[in-house]
C-alpha cells in the first residue's frame, strides 16, 4: 500500500509543471510579435496608412540587412589584414577563445572574431514596429528605428575595437 | 505512524527533485547559449565580394586599415524617415 502511494506521487511529480522542459526559443518570440503586428493590421481601415506600415515594416528588414552587408565588407577587409600580417610574422595558428592566446595577434584574432559574430547575429534581428491596435503608427516605427540604429551602432563599435586591436598587433611588430 | 513519516520524506523528496530538475534547466539554458564566443573560423559568404587578394609584402597595412571605416549613414534611414509624415 505504501509502496503504491509512493508510486503514486512520483507519477505526480512527471506532471508537476516545475518540471516542464519547455523553452521559449526567439523564434516564438519572433512570431508571436509577427502575429501581433498582423492582428494589428487589420485594425487600421485606412488602406493607405496600412500600406505604409507594411512599407516601414519591409524598409526596416532591408535597412538591417544592407547595413549588416555593409559591415561585412569592413570586417572582410580587416580579415584580409590580419591574414597578411599573420602570414609576414609566420604565424600559422591563432588561439580564438579569450585568455588562452597571449600575443597581440591573437587579441586582435579574438576581437575580429567577436565583431564578426556580432555582425551575424545583428542580421538576424527583427524590428517589427509596435503598432499597439493600429493607434501608434509613427510612433512604433520611431522606436524600431531607435532600436536598430542603436544596436548597430553597437556593432560599429565592436568593428572599430577589433580595427584598434589589429592596428596595436601591426605597430608590435612592424616597429 | 511509520506509514506517515513515508508519506512526508517521499513529498519532501518530490519536491527537492523538482527544485533541483528546474535548477538544472536553467543551467542548460545557459550552457546550451553562452553569452562569449568560443572559438569561429572567420570566412567570407559567398554572395559578399571576395577578401582582397593584392596584399604583398610591400603593403601599407597600417594604411589600408585606416581605409576601413564603419558607418551607420543618415541617408540609410531617409526614405524611412520620409515615410513617418504618412503614418
Amino acid at each position: 500500500m505504501c509502496f503504491k502511494i509512493i508510486l503514486f506521487f512520483v507519477f505526480l511529480t512527471l506532471l508537476n509543471p516545475l518540471t516542464a522542459f519547455a523553452r521559449v526559443t526567439p523564434n516564438d518570440i519572433y512570431q508571436a510579435k509577427r502575429e501581433q503586428f498582423k492582428t494589428d493590421l487589420e485594425k487600421i481601415f485606412n488602406p493607405e496608412k496600412k500600406q505604409n506600415i507594411q512599407k516601414a515594416d519591409k524598409m526596416l528588414s532591408e535597412i538591417n540587412q544592407s547595413v549588416c552587408d555593409r559591415f561585412d565588407m569592413d570586417i572582410n577587409k580587416l580579415s584580409a589584414i590580419l591574414e597578411e600580417e599573420k602570414f609576414r610574422q609566420q604565424v600559422t595558428k591563432t588561439v580564438v577563445a579569450y585568455g588562452q592566446g597571449n600575443t597581440p595577434l591573437d587579441t586582435a584574432a579574438y576581437y575580429l572574431n567577436y565583431a564578426a559574430e556580432a555582425n551575424a547575429f545583428q542580421k538576424v534581428q527583427d524590428y517589427t514596429p509596435q503598432i499597439a491596435n493600429g493607434k501608434n503608427l509613427a510612433g512604433g516605427v520611431n522606436a524600431s528605428i531607435s532600436n536598430l540604429k542603436s544596436n548597430l551602432q553597437t556593432v560599429k563599435g565592436k568593428i572599430l575595437r577589433a580595427k584598434t586591436e589589429i592596428k596595436k598587433a601591426i605597430s608590435y611588430y612592424e616597429k | 505512524m511509520r506509514n506517515s513519516l513515508l508519506i512526508a520524506a517521499t513529498i519532501l523528496l518530490i519536491l527537492i527533485i523538482s527544485i533541483f530538475l528546474k535548477g538544472n534547466q536553467k543551467s542548460l539554458e545557459k550552457l546550451i547559449t553562452p553569452a562569449t564566443p568560443i572559438t569561429v573560423e572567420i570566412t567570407p559568404s559567398p554572395t559578399q565580394s571576395p577578401m582582397p587578394t593584392s596584399y604583398n609584402k610591400s603593403t601599407d597595412l597600417k594604411k589600408e586599415l585606416d581605409s576601413v571605416n564603419p558607418e551607420v549613414k543618415d541617408s540609410d534611414f531617409e526614405n524611412l524617415k520620409n515615410l513617418l509624415p504618412l503614418l
